[in-house]
């Protein structure tokens, strides 16, 4: 019961149009493996394409007509000065230094300087 | 991966993810391969579609291939894998075939007849769950042993004889029917 099949036997040899399957296969999967090969540079060009669109529509709003804007600054209208042409005085003022507090056994000297600078006098308290 | 098939036609080291490398892989063990699958499958057409998917992992696996290791076995866990996976996808539109009477093809020729029994062979294959049918053509047709299909199929040695007897019970009774033997 265990015994092998003797019919298994007649599947033992070569495959009728083995070669050519083979054949097909061998191509079918270099073929496949080509197009796994290509599609990072298919993915690349994709993005190339894409990057070269944005870059074209972004370069296209860089061109556009800029709409230029125009002020004109004037200068506010300087205030009106009226001049009246008055005398200057020249006020005669002594110059009063103030009196040095006397400390006692020292003389006091007071000294009044005028308009005048070849003027002076001097007040001298004992 | 066998170790030579690093080496290329110059004798350069191919890189391990090189077509080269496949190519060579196919060159050695496209038979194999398309073989198992046509006697697990029954058919050409779906020998080959088994045969690229399994060459097309061969490609995305040859970076952790063991090197110093013979791919064969790898392979044909790769191939009833693919075979299942495919009998999966085809189960609910794919009947098995039907076994003609014996006689209902005259063949005098010892060419046809040897056809003949290829066809029986396969249809009564046909008829067993994919993991006797895988045990009984790695153990009989392809003659590995007990030890290396139980590698093959990821399970035990003695699992693999109970699935060999059993497949060979039911071929046998199944080829005698066909045959018009009495069972």
């Amino acid at each position: 019961m265990n015994d092998r099949i003797p019919e298994l036997d007649a599947l033992a040899g070569p495959i009728d149009g083995e070669d050519a399957a083979l054949a097909e296969v061998r191509g079918r999967v270099l073929a496949s493996i080509r197009r796994r090969r290509q599609w990072p540079v298919w993915l690349a060009a994709a993005a190339m394409v894409v990057v070269t669109l944005f870059a074209g529509r972004f370069a296209s709003r860089l061109n556009a007509p800029v709409q230029t804007l125009t002020y004109s600054l004037q200068p506010p209208p300087a205030p009106e000065v009226h001049l009246s042409a008055v005398p200057v005085r020249r006020a005669v003022r002594a110059r009063v230094k103030p009196p040095v507090k006397a400390q006692p056994d020292e003389q006091v000297v007071v000294q009044l300087e005028t308009d005048d600078p070849n003027v002076v006098i001097l007040w001298i308290s004992d | 991966m066998d170790a030579e098939l690093v080496i290329g036609a110059e004798g350069v080291r191919v890189h391990p993810g090189g077509a080269q490398v496949l190519t060579d892989l196919m060159a050695r063990h496209e038979r194999q391969v398309f073989r198992l699958a046509y006697r697990l499958t029954g058919n050409i057409e779906d020998a080959k579609d088994v045969t690229q998917e399994v060459f097309l992992k061969v490609h995305r696996s040859l970076g952790s291939l063991d090197g110093g290791r013979d791919p064969s076995a790898w392979l044909y866990r790769v191939t009833v894998n693919a075979v299942t996976d495919l009998l999966r996808k085809r189960r609910p539109s794919m009947p098995l075939p039907e076994i003609e009477p014996a006689g209902s093809h005259p063949t005098p020729e010892r060419e046809l007849l040897d056809a003949e029994r290829r066809r029986l062979a396969l249809e009564a294959l046909a008829q067993l769950p994919l993991k006797e049918r895988s045990a009984v053509v790695l153990r009989d047709i392809e003659g590995l042993s007990t030890a290396e299909v139980a590698e093959v199929l990821g399970t035990s040695e003695a699992t693999v004889r109970s699935q060999v007897s059993i497949a060979r019970g039911k071929l046998r009774r199944i080829i005698d029917r066909a045959l018009g033997r009495k069972v």
